[in-house]
């Protein structure tokens, strides 16, 4: 066996390969983009106004419009308090609402730091059961009830106001259907019935101000720029 | 002329629009239900969309992408006009905006001016090629015009029509040109696409197909399967059993009884005999007995197991898949290294040997270079012929592959991964986006009818002996294991021994049975079966139909009838995971002939209009309200046999693909449990293996 002191050249080589080769690969993270922070994620079904409160959050206007999401819009949001000071800035991600692109929801959650689902208040009906899958999934994510993620269920479109249903009634909508699911959930047993406890005991109707991860209701409006109840629960994760 | 035109990110924000016309309803409904019921549902190889709004005429829609950077183009302008240079204007237009494209802006009042130059240059050049023919050829071409004017008008799309008529022009000038006769161009004239019909019917009957002898002729027309003629005799699939029965003499009947709870009658024996002996998928019946499931309590009284609808699958092993995702990147990027440089030094001859190198290198490392059609076509084609290995049907396969094609040109590559595996990838997500769909929640609907005091209604449909009564008996089992009462509804009143093959399955299910012999109406059978759940307080009926080809328009009106007198919750289309090509047919045609034939009702009016008013939260069929029903009857695929195949699994992409609907259940076998979901990370893996 060759002396292995640090004069010799091939220790000497060796150690310039690693080092060389630990630095190729830092340089490679860096430069794909992982940016691995938290994000607030915007969730819920079609049409419901997520991408435009999306643009609304980060540019303060809505621009000419959007048509139904086919990817996934990221940005960051100057986040301010209720004296209108910029707190702090939040990266926030818009999920198009597709049923098709439903599968990036699990995807991206697993580093969320928020989730704030958007529910047309005027349309709540019709979608309620697709409303009430989405935070159904959100809610039973293992990271989601690990790290207690908070949750904002936001009514948007309040600004119709006579077609608009009241907060309270949004609220007691998601609350029934997810009750339903989650009898009908539990009933299937295995590994569905241990995230489902994220959902509270079965036997008392569900609540969602005393689930695990602490659920606010709002009712904002994106179109009209009345995003106060969104600023103040983003603020709180600043 | 044109409606409306729009430019838009993938992401939803609006980037420029422009309104022509007024329009009552709002020009964004038509896009929504583009993006909803077209792009993202990978069709883009169809190249237009029609549209009907609630008030208005229909609208044609035409679009291109530039996915280099995310956007979309679209044009919007009334069906019944056939404008020819709206493709080349798109075109034109996404040349010219990415120009003054700049990321983050909103808002391009300074394109208007020259889109409206681009559409002025765009409409006079089609103005002088309709002009020009007229002129070149005199006398022969006025009677080209009025028969291809002619043609033109049995073309069934108004854009395609002036599409087609411009070609015949283009191609009777040619011929008029090469023949110099006017007899001779008149018949070039039935040219376009009148021509390639009759050629085709030419072909066709050349190959006379009643000559052949009878048994081929099915044969021919039917495709391999060879299954029997429509309208004729139906062969009933028991008789072939009773014929096996009494052959062997000495062989010993099977003793079912092993099965029950009592336990009486033999020791059960092997009953899987492939070659490598009892599989992990077939229990034994050993097993089943011996109560090796694993909620005791619900099976005591039925003995046979817990449904595997209800185990939770293995988690995909995903290590396993990272080290063959490995040796195939490995091989990939080798094999994407040669392929990118052939197809580089292949294509353009001009480029030499050194920029080649280099063009692959930029790509594949670096990842500078935007992909073009030409580099992802080897892999494509790669890619379709996996695919049509696995048992997909071949245009479910072309159409796939087009549209994953026209999403990745323009990509840019992410640096150090080759170009076959990004198109994998690509093929991944949108293989996974296809069969992903939303799923009906069966347990969660039937415990809302529940509340309303309905019986919830299910009815299968499918073509001859793809497991119809198999699976029906397993989901009752299924719906049994969860404390639902349920009914089974015998409108088979067809095939001899079907009642009686129910009436077995009761008997050991223990649910009641709702029949009324042989040579009945079904529709009438199943409308009191759903009468006497009623009063009974039955939870769901499960009603069992004949099977039928899709071909056979009697019989497929009688099924219509059916549905649409008892309006059901769910129709579950029954096939069988061993068809291959003819899933696609099956498939649209019971659409198609559901939706057609169903009888109108005095408030609807029109077939497709009775079907939508008469039946109750059937949803919308123009892709803006999240419908279970994507355009068509069906609202759930049974897929059968699934135990049979074992890595060509491409007849539940084909499936699902055509009709839209979710696979619900997956039939893995003849006893009851072996009922479970459709696992689509595991399809996935088997078709891109």
């Amino acid at each position: 066996m060759a002396d292995l002191s640090l004069s010799s050249p091939e220790v000497q080589i060796a150690l310039l390969v690693v080092v060389a080769t630990l630095v190729l690969i830092v340089i490679l993270k860096l430069l794909s983009g992982g940016k691995r922070g938290s994000a607030v994620l915007l969730v819920g079904p079609c049409n419901g106004g997520k991408t435009t409160l999306f643009y609304r959050l980060k540019d303060g206007s809505t621009g000419l419009g959007t048509v139904a999401s086919m990817q996934e819009n990221e940005g960051l949001v100057q986040v301010r308090n209720d004296k209108d000071r910029v707190v702090g800035s939040l990266r926030v991600m818009d999920l198009p609402g597709h049923p098709r692109l439903r599968s990036k929801l699990e995807q991206y959650l697993k580093d969320a730091s928020a989730v704030v689902l958007v529910v047309d208040s005027v349309e709540l009906t019709p979608n309620k059961t697709e409303a009430a899958e989405d935070l159904f999934e959100v809610l039973t994510h293992p990271t989601v009830a690990r790290r207690r993620i908070p949750v904002l269920l936001a009514c948007n479109k309040a600004d119709l106001e006579t077609q608009a249903h009241s907060v309270d009634f949004c609220r007691r909508t998601i609350e029934k259907q997810l009750d339903t699911m989650r009898k009908t959930r539990l009933a299937l047993g295995g590994d569905a019935g241990r995230a489902i406890s994220a959902l509270g005991k079965a036997d008392k109707p569900l609540q969602l101000a005393a689930l695990r991860s602490p659920i606010s209701v709002g009712e904002i409006s994106a179109e009209k720029g009345e995003v106060a109840e969104v600023m103040r629960f983003l603020a709180k994760l600043v | 002329m044109l409606d409306y035109v729009l430019a838009f990110e993938r992401g939803g924000a609006i980037l420029w629009a422009l309104q022509f016309t007024s329009l009552r309803h709002n020009p964004l409904e038509a896009i929504n239900a583009l993006i909803r019921g077209c792009l993202l549902e990978e069709r883009l190889g169809e190249n237009t969309f029609t549209f009907n709004p609630k008030s208005g005429a229909p609208q044609t829609l035409k679009w291109t992408f530039h996915n280099g950077l995310g956007l979309v183009f679209v044009a919007v302008y009334q069906k019944t006009l056939s404008l020819l240079y709206v493709d080349e204007l798109l075109s034109n237009v996404k040349e010219e905006f990415v120009n003054v494209y700049k990321p983050g802006q909103r808002g391009y009042r300074q394109f208007d001016e020259t889109f409206n130059r681009l559409l002025r240059d765009a409409e006079s050049r089609a103005d002088a090629a309709k002009k020009q023919p007229v002129m070149r050829s005199g006398p022969p071409a006025n009677a080209k015009q009025t028969g291809s004017q002619a043609v033109g008008a049995q073309a069934k799309k108004g854009a395609q029509a002036g599409k087609d008529s411009g070609d015949d022009d283009a191609s009777a000038a040619r011929k008029g040109a090469a023949n110099g006769a006017v007899g001779n161009t008149s018949d070039g004239s039935a040219g376009g696409e009148d021509g390639d019909n009759s050629g085709g019917e030419d072909n066709v009957r050349a190959f006379d197909v009643s000559k052949l002898p009878k048994g081929m002729a099915g044969r021919g027309a039917r495709g391999v399967r060879g299954r029997p003629v429509p309208g004729g005799a139906k062969v009933p699939d028991s008789g072939k059993k009773k014929e096996d029965a009494p052959a062997p003499k000495v062989k010993k009947a099977r003793n079912w009884n092993t099965l029950l709870s009592s336990g009486k009658g033999d020791t059960p024996t092997r009953i899987d005999y492939t070659e490598d002996g009892d599989g992990p998928h077939t229990a034994s019946d050993m097993d089943l007995v011996s109560g090796a499931s694993a909620s005791a309590t619900e099976d005591e009284g039925r003995g046979v197991g817990v449904s595997r609808m209800d185990v939770e699958e293995d988690e995909y092993d995903d290590s396993e898949f990272e080290e063959d995702e490995e040796l195939n990147n490995g091989a990939g990027r080798a094999g994407s290294g040669a392929g990118a440089s052939g197809s580089a030094a292949a294509a353009p001859k001009k480029q030499g040997l050194l920029a080649s190198f280099v063009n692959s290198l930029a790509m594949n490392v670096v990842g500078k270079a935007a992909l073009s059609r030409a580099d992802v076509e080897p892999a494509l084609a790669e890619m379709k012929r996996k695919l049509m290995e696995r048992n997909v049907a071949e245009e479910i396969a072309a159409q796939v592959c087009d549209s994953v094609g026209r999403n990745l040109e323009g990509q840019r590559l992410a640096g150090f991964t080759g170009v076959a595996a990004f198109v994998r990838n690509a093929f991944e997500e949108a293989l996974s986006g296809i069969l992903n769909k939303r799923s009906v929640d069966v347990l969660l609907d039937i415990k809302k009818s529940q509340a309303r005091g309905k019986p919830y209604v299910i009815v299968f449909c499918g073509v001859n002996g793809v497991g119809k009564s198999t699976n029906l008996a397993k989901i009752a089992y299924w719906l049994g294991s969860h404390n639902i009462k349920v009914m089974i509804a015998a409108c088979d009143t067809f095939r001899a021994g079907a009642v009686e093959q129910l009436k077995t399955h009761c008997a050991r299910l223990r649910v009641p049975l709702y029949e009324r012999g042989y040579e009945k109406d079904p529709a009438k059978v199943a409308y009191e079966a759903v009468r006497q759940a009623e009063k009974d307080g039955i939870h769901v009926v499960l009603v069992d139909t004949a099977g039928r080809m899709q071909d056979n328009q009697p019989l497929m009106r009688a099924l219509s009838n059916l549905i649409s007198l008892n309006n059901p919750n769910l129709v579950l289309f029954v096939g069988e995971a061993l068809v291959g090509n003819d899933a696609v047919d099956q498939l649209t045609k019971f659409n198609k002939s559901l939706s057609d034939l169903a009888p109108t009702t005095a408030a609807g009016g029109g077939g497709g209009a009775g079907e939508g008013t008469g039946a109750v939260g059937r949803g919308q069929a123009d892709g803006s309200a999240l419908t279970r029903r994507h355009g068509g009857v069906i609202d759930g695929i049974v897929l059968t046999k699934f135990d049979t195949i074992d890595e060509k699994v491409g007849a539940a992409l084909s499936m699902v693909y055509t009709s839209g609907a979710p696979v619900m259940f997956v039939g893995c076998g003849q006893t009851y449990v072996d009922l479970k979901k459709l696992n689509v990370k595991s399809v996935v893996k088997s078709l891109l293996k």
